[in-house]
């Protein structure tokens, strides 16, 4: 059979490589230029063949009839063809190929059973050939696979061939020292300089960035080419480089407009198993989530990250504009997050197991002060409330209790810090089979997470199975499971802050080796090592989730089909705590241990229709119907308890307590409805457009709001495969795109629409008297927030894409924004929800993928290049009250949404202002604000915006070495021009009270005799004025997340050890931070400022048989 | 195929029937407005309608408006010093200001909810107007307590059923008028007294409208209205079985002590953690940093010192001038025992402290550099108190707690007690020109009050000695007298602003509120939030002169 290439794309099914060439050749023909050297001896089949002035085409079916050789040629070369007169009988295929083409403005180069028609080289001529060398050589992949049909060229000059079906090539070329290229298109290309030598045998390896890679989109998948909105995929190895916890942990750093981080206040960057939050381009809204959606193996999830074991992911694909989100409507406004897990192969059963170890350490404390710097600050403290007089020899044995006396005598320090962290441990396994037949596929794996972190309180351990299914039936129906069960047991009281506070002048222990409960005198401040004894603290959460996808597919008529999914996703979490009165938490009261649990019944039921037609060649369409219903109900219940008779008691005996504080159980229930439509098209592979609409009907919102509808448009121009290009033999990748759609976001928690009641307490005497008072103004006319954006996207490769990438720019609107409009609270309500508000969002991303230097052997030393980079810019355009700024929320207008608004510290007020201090109602050595508007008064007037939690751009560079057979990876993070507040620093954390009481920040503090204008000078008699204003700090930094060093085993020695293929590697993860907060204030981590920051060192290990 | 289309068609109408039934909501833990109107709701909306009390009465709020900036108390080293310096900064964007505002129209709003839909309830008619009458003496605590400390405010009987964006300062004397009618209402239906301890009760209602004639009656010195608090005191002194019990400090003894028969209405607080929400904190907030010293460390009986709240010389030293008065010594604590023994710098050289052994002492007179060195504990006379150590008010300390941490409280907020009635009758009385007929009210209180001796006959000659002519009678003495036997009762800026002496006192007595209070600050400012969100804003709600 013949093909003409704009429809060849599901001819063959034979080795991978056969396909990938069968799709590429012709692309290849129309990039390059080159003269292909036919090389088809052993070809005996014998042909007869007579015919006069026949068209081309004609030919070509006769000879396929004949022999079963198929023919790629385009159809603009067909065009060309001349007519053929033949008298072929039993002539050998060749030489029946050789008459049809004599005299043809084409050649042919045979390859197995595919015989592909290339232009010929305008210059080539016998005559040329005569005094050149001839080299010889072979090409193979990665695999050591021979590659057929690859283009060698010689460097500046027409000259060129193919590889055979053994991969082997010969080629004249004029002199020793030219250089050859090897070209394939979906491989990189490759420049070998001749050397004058006679046989050159090189490796190619697969690019990066095929074009028709298979990107997942919401509810199908599309190839690259197609591709209208934008969406950045991050793939297998970059997901699994680091030893991370959850998936959401590996993005950051990989996808341009994808920003994780740590949240700030949440301080718990580096717990096991902790949640980052992200953002896909920047926030939009302000009280109804900025979070993604996620969406695993078709079923879009909510919540609980960490129960997907990332080994399991093979990628993700991250949705950005509203061309890609819009389908998934009311839940696409913030981006969404598409995870596929490992499928089954054809073939046999591959059985792998991947692990590592990896070990935690401290490389960073928080800086508080030791013995002598605390003692000397209490001093100070008490100078500047005027109780501790440095003529007094009593003055010290006034002020300090004799343990601290002990300790200032013997110039002793107890570092709490050190003696309550110890380093994290974190293992994990990985054991997957995958195989199959041509009708069954499986993939089942196993893992086992264990994560034991910096303070024994801290631990995560997962287990988790995956079991994903194909199963064909007939050549009609397919059917098909994704299940994943995991279990996780976290245990997650911290109680670290403690140690910053503590006393150093304090010992832990008496002479004994007892702890000492209480080693000084203040009340508050029990010892932070009490929670470290065994039993002492608990607070365990258990956690099973079975998230299952079932599907069933039919083949209606040809190109309709059918899929059913069902998507179950059931999560049980039980969780319990315990506080003995021996811990830190009770403080010698009485013990408390609570018990929660909450069932959640998660489903997606989805019907999606679709339909793929080629019509008159050229015109591609592929059409998507969907309806599907989502539903999610949680049942909670809890109890909590005051004086546990026994310890051992912990949280399972909660009746035996001699108080009951609370008791609660709850429901709540949320559906949404839908109806989905998208249309595909695309006209000659140069022009693509696709259209959609989605209708999602909530239970949240109110009768007459229910529905919401998402409609998207967005088009395409592949100007690479226009005729104009080429000749720009440079570029090999050029695409434009624009796309425009409303996305929506429900935004508000169930039951927001109903009026409702709270329930309060009360007594007569004795006697209970819960009451139920008006809580919630019922509001039928709430609705969705709506965004619309509008993305332009340019995706571009040059020099055979040796460079690739894609801009974005991108512009959106957010409307309806769910927020509270405050009312006067004389009604007796402060607030009511109601769509009011509007956000605006601009930004743009860049993200290239460069190999900077490709292997000249199969060892040679490569290394490439992925970057990305992005900057958005958001802004409130409306609030509650019209363009008004609400400068309680801290929300202003036409800035971003989360913003700093406090004075500016200028610095300190030195001796010598004391009067200018006075006129401020402030003191020397206390924080000189900013007078902003110079009316020589500090009011609220005088605060102004200090920064925004948003970054300018943020963005991540993965450089890859590969040497033999070691490789090298290296991921540095960035963010520049956020500001953020560090908790260690304000008031509620007690570690910055320059009160002279609790240990405190080792800050250079103002004295008398050091005119610093850093912080303010410690008084007993109260928290420094505005201490708020040294709360900020630029969280820019650039990080070294990672760096890997991986090394593989000849096949031999790992057929040794009975394996395929055998790979180790070491990494170090956050080596290297450069930060002005950890440079200039000793800082530890911007991300993570209230805690330690680690470096965590990994072994591992991945093998498979 | 003909399968297939079926199927396609069942799933079509799987999913338009599925529908409608999805998207409704299916609400179970929550409760939905209409159950105020059933029988079950209307009573727990009453239940409501009472919770809102303990959001002023028992948390540091109710004592920040209260006795703070006063010439009875000032800050603290813990405190918000803001009610006391009188700056700037206790002006309209203030947080406390914002939330009593807020949590009193929420009361409102809750007893006009139960006031407006009461006639379509069906409930025993009796019950529901003794319902109908707690709500009303309800609401009319929350808008005299707003009209007290705000003056001109918004005035709804309508319950709020959608967003309301407007409002208005309705006059003083409307809102007052409001207030009367509620609490004539509540006279005339509610009971005597109720099974319910802590239910509004008709003697309560009484004392509430006393306070409320006595307080408009300082507006403009209306005569009949004192007259009518002065009768409705009485009423409440004769006509029930309130009597002033023998011994002042059994009127804050803890327990059933609480429950004695000189309280007229507490709010309510238990020892049932489910029932006493946040807890009546009010222990916390009056004492010192007592468990630093050397000897002491923090004890169940010497509560958890937030330091919020010091007397001030005037109340610490001077108001209990009279020897014979035993409230003095009943209502500060200036003698602590040792409870952590050891040996202690105390005086200027180490003392070795046992159990039991005084640690501190905190006299009301001058004590001579010599005499304090002799003292083998320390001394805090008027001169070395501080705003971290000072005598501390004994009458909400709670030692029933579970730990000397603990924050929630379970002791009832005492709100009318008699020996305020007598003070009612006494002040309205002399008021209206008619001091003997106040004397006899203030002598008994007195006479209650005198130290008891260490023999019958001394007993009885402090009780003498603790009475007073008719001729000494005015009204610096009612609020000095309201001051010793009400000392942090929560009464006293609305007693300063009743008198007008709020500047006068202040000025005198409160160092640190001296520079700042005006004439203004007898009426707080009117919460930022308030007016942002009125449409029209300042121009449809105005601020307060002065803000």
């Amino acid at each position: 059979m013949y093909r003409f290439y704009t429809e060849f794309s599901c001819i063959y099914k034979r080795s991978t490589i056969h396909k990938f060439l069968l799709t590429m050749k012709l692309l290849c023909m129309l990039m390059f230029v080159s003269v292909m050297h036919v090389s088809a001896s052993g070809f005996a089949q014998m042909v007869n063949l007579t015919k006069n002035r026949a068209p081309m085409k004609e030919i070509i079916h006769d000879i396929q009839l004949q022999t079963g050789y198929s023919f790629i040629i385009s159809s603009d070369l067909l065009k060309q063809a001349n007519l053929v007169t033949i008298n072929a009988k039993n002539a050998t295929f060749k030489e029946a190929l050789d008459q049809c083409f004599f005299g043809q403005p084409f050649d042919y180069v045979i390859n197995n059973k595919t015989i592909v028609v290339k232009k010929k080289a305008l210059f080539f001529s016998p005559a040329n050939k005569i005094q050149q060398s001839t080299i010889k050589g072979k090409v193979m992949d990665e695999k050591g696979l021979a590659i057929p049909g690859v283009n060698i060229s010689v460097k500046g000059t027409q000259t060129g061939t193919a590889t055979d079906n053994d991969g082997n090539y010969t080629l004249t070329t004029a002199s020793g020292k030219d250089i050859l290229i090897f070209s394939l298109i979906g491989m990189t290309t490759q420049e070998v300089p001749v050397n004058n030598r006679k046989e050159i045998s090189i490796v190619l390896k697969e690019a990066q960035t095929g074009l028709d890679e298979v990107v997942v989109v919401g509810y199908g998948t599309q190839a690259k080419k197609d591709i209208t909105g934008a969406i950045t995929s991050v793939k297998d190895r970059d997901l699994h480089e680091r030893p991370v916890t959850n998936f959401v942990q590996a993005l950051q750093g990989k996808a341009a407009g994808v920003y994780v981080t740590t949240s700030n206040s949440a301080n718990n960057g580096n717990e096991p198993g902790s949640n980052p939050t992200i953002l896909i381009r920047g926030k939009r809204s302000i009280n109804g989530g900025n979070d993604p959606l996620y969406v695993v193996d078709g079923i879009p999830i909510t919540g609980g990250i960490n129960d997907i074991n990332n080994d399991d992911i093979v990628s993700m694909d991250i949705l950005k504009d509203a061309s890609a989100t819009a389908i998934y409507g009311s839940r696409g406004a913030n981006g969404v997050v598409i995870i596929t897990t490992k499928r089954g192969k054809t073939g046999p059963a591959t059985v792998s197991y991947n692990t590592y170890a990896a070990i935690g350490v401290v490389n960073r404390f928080i800086n508080v002060m030791d013995g002598a710097q605390f003692a000397e600050y209490k001093r100070e403290a008490r100078r500047a409330a005027g109780t501790y007089l440095d003529s007094d020899p009593e003055a010290d044995s006034k002020l300090f209790e004799p343990v601290e006396l002990a300790s200032i005598a013997n110039g002793t320090s107890t570092d709490w810090q050190r003696l309550f962290l110890k380093n994290e441990f974190r293992q994990n396994h990985e054991l997957n089979v995958n195989g199959g037949t041509e009708k069954t596929k499986y993939s089942i794996s196993f893992g086992f997470l264990d994560d034991k972190g910096y303070n024994p309180n801290l631990t995560l351990r997962r287990y988790s199975t995956r079991v994903n299914i194909d199963q064909d039936l007939g050549t009609r129906f397919k059917v098909g499971v994704s299940m994943l069960a995991s279990f996780t047991q976290a245990n997650n009281a911290n109680s670290f802050n403690n140690t910053l506070t503590a006393n150093p002048l304090a010992v832990p222990y008496d002479a004994a080796g007892n702890l000492i409960f209480t080693p000084t005198r203040e009340a508050l401040q029990p010892n932070p090592l009490a929670d470290l004894v065994d039993g002492a603290v608990i607070s365990r959460n258990k956690r099973l989730r079975v998230l299952s996808s079932f599907y069933g597919e039919a083949k209606i008529i040809d190109g309709l089909t059918l899929r059913t999914n069902f998507g179950p996703d059931l999560v049980e979490n039980r969780s319990g705590s315990y506080f003995g009165s021996n811990s830190t938490a009770r403080n010698l009261g009485q013990s408390t241990a609570s018990v929660g649990e909450d069932f959640t019944m998660n489903y997606t039921w989805e019907n999606i229709l679709t339909y793929k037609k080629t019509i008159a060649k050229k015109h591609r369409i592929d059409l998507t119907g969907l309806y599907s219903i989502s539903s999610r109900t949680l049942e909670a219940t809890g109890a909590n308890a005051q004086g546990l008779p026994l310890e051992s008691f912990e949280y399972y005996n909660i009746g035996a307590a001699n108080t009951i504080t609370g008791i609660n159980s709850s429901y709540e229930k949320w559906s949404i409805l839908s109806y989905m439509g998208r249309a595909n098209y695309s006209f000659d592979d140069r022009f693509l457009a696709t259209l959609t609409i989605r209708a999602d009907g909530s239970s949240r919102f109110g009768a007459d709001h229910k529905w919401g509808y998402f409609p998207s448009a967005a088009l395409g121009w592949n100007v690479m495969n226009e005729s104009f290009m080429k000749s720009v033999t440079a570029l090999s990748n050029l695409k434009a795109r624009i796309s425009y759609g409303k996305t929506g976001n429900t935004g508000i928690a169930p039951y927001g629409t109903q009026g409702l009641l709270s329930r309060t307490q009360y007594d007569y005497g004795g006697t209970d008297a819960f009451g139920y008072r008006p809580s919630q103004l019922r509001n039928d006319d709430l609705r969705w927030e709506s965004t619309s954006s509008l993305n332009l996207g340019v995706d571009f490769g040059l020099f055979n894409n040796r460079i690739s990438g894609a801009v974005e720019i991108y512009k959106t609107k957010t409307k309806d924004l769910l927020m509270d409009k405050v009312l006067p609270s004389s009604g007796g309500f402060t607030k009511v929800q109601q769509n009011v508000g509007s956000t605006e969002n601009k930004g743009i991303e860049f993200s290239v993928s460069t190999q900077n230097i490709l292997p000249k052997t199969k060892d040679g030393f490569s290394w490439s290049t992925d970057l990305n980079l992005s900057a958005t810019k958001e802004r409130i355009t409306e609030l509650s009250q019209g363009k008004i700024d609400n400068v309680a929320n801290l929300q202003f207008i036409g800035e971003p949404i989360t913003v700093y608004y406090e004075y500016k510290k200028l610095g300190i007020w030195q001796t010598g202002q004391e009067a200018e201090a006075a006129k401020y109602s402030s003191a020397v050595g206390q924080v000189r604000l900013q007078d902003t508007d110079g009316n020589g008064i500090i009011n609220a007037n005088d605060r102004v915006i200090l920064g925004t939690q948003l970054p300018d751009y943020t963005g991540g560079v993965t450089n890859r070495f590969t040497f033999k057979r070691f490789s090298f990876s290296a991921l540095v993070i960035f963010n520049q021009g956020n500001m953020f507040q560090s908790q260690l620093y304000t008031s509620g954390n007690n570690t910055m009270t320059l009160g002279g009481r609790y240990n405190n920040l080792n800050v250079n503090y103002w004295t008398p005799q050091n005119p610093t204008n850093d912080f303010p000078r410690p008084n007993y008699n109260g928290t420094p004025l505005f201490s708020n204003t040294f709360t900020y700090f630029d969280g820019s930094f650039v990080k070294i997340k990672n760096l890997s060093l991986g090394y593989d085993f000849s096949e031999e020695l790992a057929k040794k050890m009975a394996a395929k293929s055998f790979r180790v590697y070491a990494s170090v993860q956050d080596p290297f931070t450069f930060a002005p907060y950890v440079k200039d204030y000793n800082g530890t981590d911007p991300e993570i400022p209230g805690r330690p920051s680690l470096i965590t060192y990994t072994l591992g290990l991945n093998i498979s048989f | 195929m003909k399968n297939i289309y079926l199927s396609l068609l069942l799933f079509a109408v799987i999913a338009f029937s599925a529908c409608k039934k999805e998207l409704v909501e299916d609400a179970r833990s929550q409760v939905t407005d209409n159950y105020l109107s059933t029988p079950d709701g209307f009573q727990t909306g009453v239940n409501a309608a009472y919770s809102y009390m303990r959001e002023f009465y028992g948390l540091e709020i109710g004592s920040n408006l209260s006795v703070q900036g006063t010439d009875e108390y000032t800050a603290g080293s813990g405190a918000d010093r803001d009610f006391t310096t009188y700056t700037s900064n206790l002006g309209p964007t203030k947080g406390n200001l914002t939330t009593v505002w807020t949590n009193s129209y929420i009361g409102i709003n809750t007893c006009n909810a139960l006031i407006n839909r009461a006639p379509d309830v069906a409930i025993e008619a009796t019950l529901k107007n003794t319902r109908l009458a707690e709500a009303r003496f309800l609401r009319s605590q929350y808008y005299f307590l707003l009209v007290q400390m705000f003056g001109a405010v918004h005035l709804t009987t309508t319950e709020t059923k959608g967003a309301v964006t407007t409002a208005a300062r309705a006059p003083v004397a409307d809102v007052y008028k409001l207030i009367i009618e509620d609490l004539d209402f509540a006279i005339a239906n509610l009971p005597v007294t109720s099974t319910n301890y802590g239910r509004a009760i008709k003697p309560a209602a009484e004392h509430a409208l006393a306070k409320v004639y006595l307080t408009r009656a300082g507006i403009a010195n209306d005569a009949a209205d004192y007259t009518k608090a002065a009768e409705l005191a009485k009423s409440v002194i004769n006509n029930y079985t309130y009597r002033l019990l023998d011994n002042f400090s059994d009127v804050f003894a803890q327990g059933t002590g609480e429950r004695n028969n000189e309280v007229i209405f507490s709010i309510q607080y238990s020892n049932n953690v489910l029932t006493n929400g946040m807890g009546n904190k009010t222990h916390l907030y009056f004492q010192s940093a007592y468990d630093v010293q050397p000897g002491m460390q923090r004890d169940l009986a010497n509560g958890r010192p937030f330091s919020r709240y010091r007397p001030t010389p005037y109340n610490a030293n001077q108001v209990y001038n009279n020897p014979a008065d035993g409230r003095s010594d009943k209502t500060f604590k200036r003698v602590y025992f040792c409870n952590r023994p050891g040996t202690y710098a105390i005086n200027g050289r180490q003392v070795t402290l046992k159990l039991g052994d005084t640690a501190i002492y905190m006299p009301p007179f001058e004590m001579t550099a010599a005499q304090i060195a002799a003292k083998n504990y320390s001394v805090f006379p008027p001169s070395r108190v501080s705003d971290t150590m000072y005598p501390a008010l004994t009458k909400f300390l709670d030692p029933t707690r579970r730990d000397s941490n603990d924050e929630p409280g379970y002791r009832d907020f005492i709100l009318f007690r008699l020996g305020e009635t007598y003070l009612i009758a006494a002040e309205a009385l002399l008021m209206s020109g008619r001091p003997a007929e106040a004397l006899p009210f203030i002598n008994t209180l007195r006479r209650r009050a005198a130290k008891t001796g260490a023999t019958a006959a001394e007993t009885a000659a402090n009780k003498t000695a603790m009475e007073v002519t008719a001729a000494q009678l005015n009204i610096d003495f009612i609020l000095d007298e309201r001051m010793r036997e009400l000392n942090g009762e929560h009464q006293r800026w609305y007693d300063l602003v009743r008198t007008k002496q709020l500047v006068n006192r202040v000025k005198l007595y409160n160092a640190l509120g001296a520079p700042n209070v005006k004439d203004f600050h007898m009426l707080r400012p009117i919460p930022q939030s308030q007016i942002d969100a009125t449409d029209g804003g300042n121009s449809s709600f105005p601020q307060n002169p002065g803000y």
